[in-house]
C-alpha cells in the first residue's frame, strides 16, 4: 500500500505517495517530475540518478524513499541550477561543451560539485579517482577538463 | 556552383500559416497525401516574421552532434543570423527521407553525408527567395542584393529575413542556386556552442524516459531469462491484483504490467514467472555458437562459401578460390584463426517509449533511430490511417544501434493499446536492456597470407563467418550478393584478394552495433598484417605503408607516426597501431600500453582521421574519441556469454563498458581534406581493439587473435 512521505526537495518541503521501498528516484522523476536525475542501472553502479542528500552524494536509484527523514535536504539538478546558475561546474560544462547525448550529464554535474567541494584544486589523478559515473558516449576526458576548469573558476 | 533544384512546385502561402516561410527541399517522392501536404508546405525551415529560423532536423539526436551539424549546413547557404536559429525535432515525416537511407533513419553515420547536398540546396534555395522578395520591395535587381547574417542588403537598404518570410513565401523555388565556395564557410567548418547543450546540463532536454503527459501510467516488463525462444506465462505470482496495478497484459518479447508508476510495475512484474516454449533449437550457449562459427570458417564448410571479393575481381567463388591457391603455391604463407564475442549495446537510457491509443488517433512519443519504421510499424499494429499516427521524436540517451530496433516501440503500442485514452509510458530495466539485447555478432574469421620474397604481403584470403545482419534486417538481402555487414574490402593492395563469407543461421537476436561489420574486420585485418608485420621484422607502420598507395590513408598513417614519435621512448612501455577506412573516411589509431606482470594498462591513445570535409571539428574529435571509448571497453573485457540462452551479464561492468576509471587519455588530430563530408560517429570505434592487440604483442605479450583481450589471461582494466 502506498504511503505519505514527507520530503523536503530543493528546499521545500513536500509530501508525495509512494510504496514503501521505492527508490527516491522514481519519486522525484514521478511523483515531483523532476526529470533531469536519470535511470540508468538501478543498482547503483552508473551515477546517473546522481542527487545530493545533506550535502553529500547520493546514488537515488538505491536509496528507498523511507529512509530519508523529513528535514534532509535533497537536492537534484533542477535544484542546483535554481540556487546557483553561475556554479563554476555549470558553466565549465557550457564552456567545455562537454554533453554528447547528454543522459548522465545531470548525474556528472551533481557528482562533480561535490568532488569540488571535497577537493578544490585536483590534479588529474585526483579527478579520474574521484569521478565515478558512466557515460556510454565517452566524454570522460571533456569532464576531467571541465571539472578541471571548474576549479579555476571556483578558486578565483 | 550551381544546383538545379528537383521539386519545383511550392505551395505559396497558406491557411493559418500567416507570417511563415516555409519551404520544402527533398529529393524524395512522396508517397501518400499526407506527405504530400507536407512536402509541399516545407519540411525543413520556417522563417517566423518576428526573425527566428526554425529547423526541423530530421535526423535523431543520440550525442552524435548531427542536431546542429544539419542546422549549420543549411544556416551556411541561407546566411542566417545563427543566434536566432532555433533547432527541433521532426515527427516522422517521408519527406524527409535521407537520401543514402531511403528513409527518415538514423544510422550508418549518414546523417552529414546524406543531408548535406538536400540542406545547402534548401538553405540556397531560401535565401535567393529572400533577396528576390527584397529586390522586388526595393524595385533593384535581384543581382544587386547581398545577405549578411539574416539581413538583406541593397546599397543603403537593408531587410531582416523575418521582414522578407512571408512575401518570399509566396514566391516559386528557384530552378537554380548558386552555392557557396568551401573557402566562404563561415559555418561549416568552424565551432560554435552546441545549442542544445545548456538544456542537457540544467536536465531540461527531454529524452525519451522524461515523457511526462496527464494522467499518464507506466509499463513495466516481465521477460523470459532467455534471450530467444516463445515467451509463455509460467505463474502470474499475483502481479495483476497488486494494489496500483491497472493491467497485466501479453506483449512483444514477454508480457506488460501496467501500473500508476513505475516501481510498481516493476516490483508486480518480478511476480510474474516466464518461461519459454519448448522447441528444437539447437546450440544454446555461447561456446557451442563461437565453436561452430571457427569450424565454419575453416575449409570443412567450403560449400557454404559466399564469394565477397574474388581474385582480380572475378564473380566465380571456385575460380577464384583455384586462382588464390596457385598465387601462394611457391613461398612462404601464414595463416591465423580469429575470433570476436557478441556485445551489448548498452546506452544509458534503457529502452522506453510512451503511447497513447484513442479511437482514432494513436501518438507516440519514441527515442528512435526511425520514426520511418515506428510510424509503420504503428499503423500496421493500430490499424489506422496513416495520417491518424502520429509520432513525436525525443532525444535519445545513447543508440549505438540499438534504437533503431523497434521491439520495445511495439511493446510500447501494446500497452497503449490495452488503455485506450490513457498515455502508457514503457520503461525497460538496466537488467531487461542488457540480457534482451539485438546483439553484435559473434564472428570468426579464417585469414591466409602469401608473401613474395621480401616479405610484402602478394596474396591475401580472409573467410569470415557469423550471423548475417543484412540477411536478418535488410529489405534489399540477396544470398549470392557480397554481405557488407560480413566483410569488407581491405585497403591495402595485397594484389590478389580472396574474400569469402559464410552466413550462419542462428536465433540469437542480433543488430546493427556501433560501426557494424567494420568492428570486427578492422580487426581481423589490422591484427593479421600486424603479425604478418612481425613475421618479417618489419615496423608495424612502415610495413603498412608498403602495402597503401591511397595517399589519403598514407598521409593519416604518417601523422599518426609523427603524433606518437614524441611518446616512444617512455620507459617500459609498447604501442601498436591500427588503420580504419569507411564512412568516406580514415582513422589511425595508436595506443601506448604497459605490460608487467600480465597486467595491462592502457596509458595513451592517439587517433588521426581525415573525414573530409568537417562540420564541426571539435565535435568530430569528441565523437571518434567517444566512438574510441565505445570500443576499448569491449576489447578489453566485453563479451555477451549465453548459458542455455541465457545472458551472463546484467550492467555496465560486466559487459564491457568502458568505465571512468580506465578512461586514457586521447589526442586527436583532424588532417584538413578536400574530400566530401564523411561520416564520424563510428570512424572511430574499430581500430583500438587492434591497435591495444598489436601493442600487447610488441610488449611481448601473447599475440591476441580472439577477443577480448582478457581471454588471453591478462588482468586488464575495464
Amino acid at each position: 500500500m502506498k504511503q505519505t512521505y514527507q520530503l523536503k526537495i530543493n528546499g521545500k518541503s513536500q509530501s508525495v505517495r509512494a510504496a514503501p521501498g521505492t527508490p527516491l528516484l522514481w519519486v522525484l522523476r514521478e511523483q515531483v517530475q523532476l526529470t533531469g536525475t536519470k535511470y540508468g542501472c538501478g543498482v547503483g553502479q552508473c551515477g546517473a540518478c546522481t542527487i545530493h542528500i545533506d550535502g553529500k552524494v547520493q546514488r537515488s536509484c538505491v536509496l528507498p524513499v523511507d529512509a530519508i527523514g523529513p528535514d534532509q535536504e535533497i537536492v537534484t539538478i533542477e535544484g542546483l541550477v535554481a540556487d546557483s546558475p553561475d556554479h563554476p561546474v555549470l558553466l565549465a560544462w557550457a564552456e567545455m561543451d562537454v554533453p554528447q547525448c547528454g543522459y548522465c550529464q545531470t548525474g556528472q554535474i551533481m557528482a562533480a560539485t561535490q568532488f569540488l567541494n571535497d577537493t578544490p584544486k585536483p590534479n588529474t589523478d585526483e579527478i579520474r579517482a574521484g569521478m565515478m559515473n558512466y557515460c556510454r558516449c565517452g566524454t570522460y576526458n571533456a569532464i576531467a577538463a571541465a571539472i578541471s576548469r571548474a576549479a579555476d573558476l571556483g578558486n578565483k | 556552383m550551381n544546383i538545379k533544384i528537383q521539386r519545383r512546385e511550392f505551395l505559396k502561402g497558406s491557411v493559418g500559416l500567416t507570417g511563415l516561410f516555409l519551404f520544402g527541399c527533398s529529393n524524395q517522392k512522396p508517397v501518400d497525401t499526407e506527405d504530400v501536404i507536407r512536402s509541399e508546405l516545407g519540411v525543413y525551415l520556417n522563417i517566423f516574421s518576428d526573425g527566428r529560423v526554425l529547423f526541423e532536423t530530421p535526423n535523431a539526436e543520440m550525442g552524435q552532434g548531427t542536431y546542429d551539424a544539419l542546422a549549420k549546413i543549411l544556416v551556411e547557404e541561407l546566411d542566417a543570423d545563427w543566434g536566432k536559429v532555433e533547432i527541433t525535432l521532426s515527427g516522422a515525416n517521408a519527406a524527409m527521407a535521407n537520401p543514402k537511407l531511403f528513409g527518415q533513419v538514423t544510422g550508418n553515420s549518414d546523417a552529414v553525408r546524406g543531408y548535406f547536398p538536400v540542406l545547402r540546396n534548401a538553405g540556397a534555395a531560401a535565401r535567393s527567395m529572400l533577396i528576390q522578395a527584397a529586390a522586388e520591395r526595393w524595385n533593384v535587381p535581384s543581382i544587386e542584393c547581398t545577405t549578411e547574417n539574416g539581413w538583406v542588403i541593397s546599397g543603403s537598404n537593408r531587410a531582416s529575413y523575418g521582414d522578407l518570410s512571408e512575401a518570399a513565401g509566396k514566391l516559386s523555388i528557384p530552378e537554380n542556386v548558386t552555392l557557396k565556395q568551401a573557402s566562404e564557410f563561415k559555418f561549416i567548418g568552424h565551432d560554435f556552442p552546441r545549442k542544445e547543450t545548456a538544456t542537457k546540463i540544467t536536465g531540461e532536454a527531454i529524452f525519451g524516459i522524461d515523457v511526462m503527459l496527464p494522467n499518464m501510467l507506466t509499463a513495466a516488463l516481465a521477460m523470459p531469462a532467455e534471450a530467444w525462444g516463445k515467451p509463455k506465462m509460467v505463474d502470474d505470482g499475483g502481479a495483476s491484483s497488486v494494489d496500483g496495478v491497472k493491467a497485466v497484459i501479453p506483449v512483444f518479447g514477454g508480457f506488460a504490467v501496467i501500473a500508476d508508476d513505475f516501481w510498481t510495475a516493476k516490483t508486480a512484474a518480478e511476480k510474474i514467472s516466464v518461461g519459454i516454449e519448448e522447441d528444437d533449437v539447437q546450440r544454446n550457449s555461447s561456446a557451442e555458437i563461437q565453436e561452430h562459427l571457427s569450424a565454419m570458417s575453416g575449409p570443412q564448410y567450403d560449400e557454404h562459401g559466399v564469394l565477397f571479393a574474388g581474385v582480380n575481381g572475378g564473380k566465380d567463388l571456385a575460380v577464384s578460390r583455384v586462382a588464390f591457391r596457385s598465387a601462394i603455391s611457391n613461398g612462404k604463407t601464414l595463416k591465423l584463426q580469429q575470433s570476436v564475442p557478441f556485445l551489448a549495446h548498452g546506452a544509458l537510457e534503457p529502452l522506453c517509449c510512451t503511447a497513447q491509443f484513442d479511437t482514432n488517433k494513436l501518438t507516440l512519443w519514441a527515442p528512435t533511430q526511425t520514426p520511418k519504421g515506428v510510424h509503420a510499424l504503428a499503423v500496421k499494429l493500430s490499424g489506422l490511417p496513416k495520417d491518424s499516427v502520429e509520432v513525436h521524436r525525443t532525444f535519445l540517451g545513447g543508440g549505438f544501434g540499438r534504437k533503431w530496433h523497434t521491439d520495445f516501440i511495439q511493446q510500447s503500442i501494446e500497452t497503449a493499446m490495452a488503455m485506450p485514452g490513457r498515455p502508457v509510458k514503457l520503461i525497460w530495466t538496466r537488467e531487461q536492456d542488457t540480457q534482451h539485447d539485438f546483439y553484435r555478432p559473434a564472428h570468426a574469421s579464417h585469414v591466409e597470407m602469401g608473401f613474395d620474397d621480401n616479405g610484402k604481403i602478394t596474396a591475401w584470403k580472409n573467410v569470415i563467418a557469423g550471423k548475417s545482419i543484412s540477411k536478418t534486417w535488410s529489405a534489399f538481402y540477396k544470398p549470392e550478393a557480397p554481405d557488407r555487414t560480413l566483410h569488407k574490402v581491405p585497403l591495402y593492395d595485397f594484389k590478389t584478394i580472396h574474400l569469402e563469407t559464410r552466413a550462419v543461421d542462428s536465433p540469437v537476436p542480433i543488430g546493427y552495433w556501433r560501426s557494424v561489420s567494420h568492428a570486427h574486420t578492422c580487426f581481423f585485418t589490422e591484427a593479421a598484417i600486424d603479425e604478418a608485420a612481425t613475421t618479417w621484422d618489419r615496423d608495424p607502420l612502415e610495413y603498412r605503408l608498403e602495402h597503401l598507395k591511397d595517399e589519403r590513408p598514407r598521409r593519416v598513417l604518417k601523422a599518426l607516426q609523427e603524433l606518437m614519435s614524441k611518446s616512444e621512448n617512455d620507459a617500459g612501455t609498447s604501442s601498436g597501431i591500427a588503420l580504419m577506412s569507411g564512412y568516406d573516411g580514415f582513422c589511425a589509431v595508436g595506443v601506448q600500453i604497459t605490460l608487467a606482470d600480465q597486467n595491462l594498462d592502457v596509458n595513451k591513445i592517439w587517433a588521426v582521421a581525415d573525414c573530409g570535409l568537417v562540420i564541426d571539428p571539435e565535435n568530430a574529435k569528441r565523437q571518434i574519441e567517444g566512438g574510441i571509448f565505445y570500443g576499448l571497453g569491449p576489447a578489453l573485457d566485453g563479451k555477451i556469454e549465453f548459458d542455455e540462452r541465457k545472458v551472463q551479464s546484467s550492467y555496465f561492468n560486466d559487459s564491457g563498458a568502458s568505465s571512468p576509471f580506465a578512461a586514457p587519455l586521447v589526442e586527436i588530430k583532424l588532417l584538413p581534406s578536400d574530400a566530401p563530408p564523411g561520416g564520424i560517429g563510428e570512424l572511430g570505434t574499430p581500430a583500438i581493439a587492434p591497435a591495444l592487440c598489436n601493442a600487447i604483442a610488441a610488449a611481448g605479450g601473447p599475440r591476441i587473435r580472439d577477443l577480448p583481450i582478457s581471454k588471453a589471461g591478462l588482468r586488464v582494466r575495464v
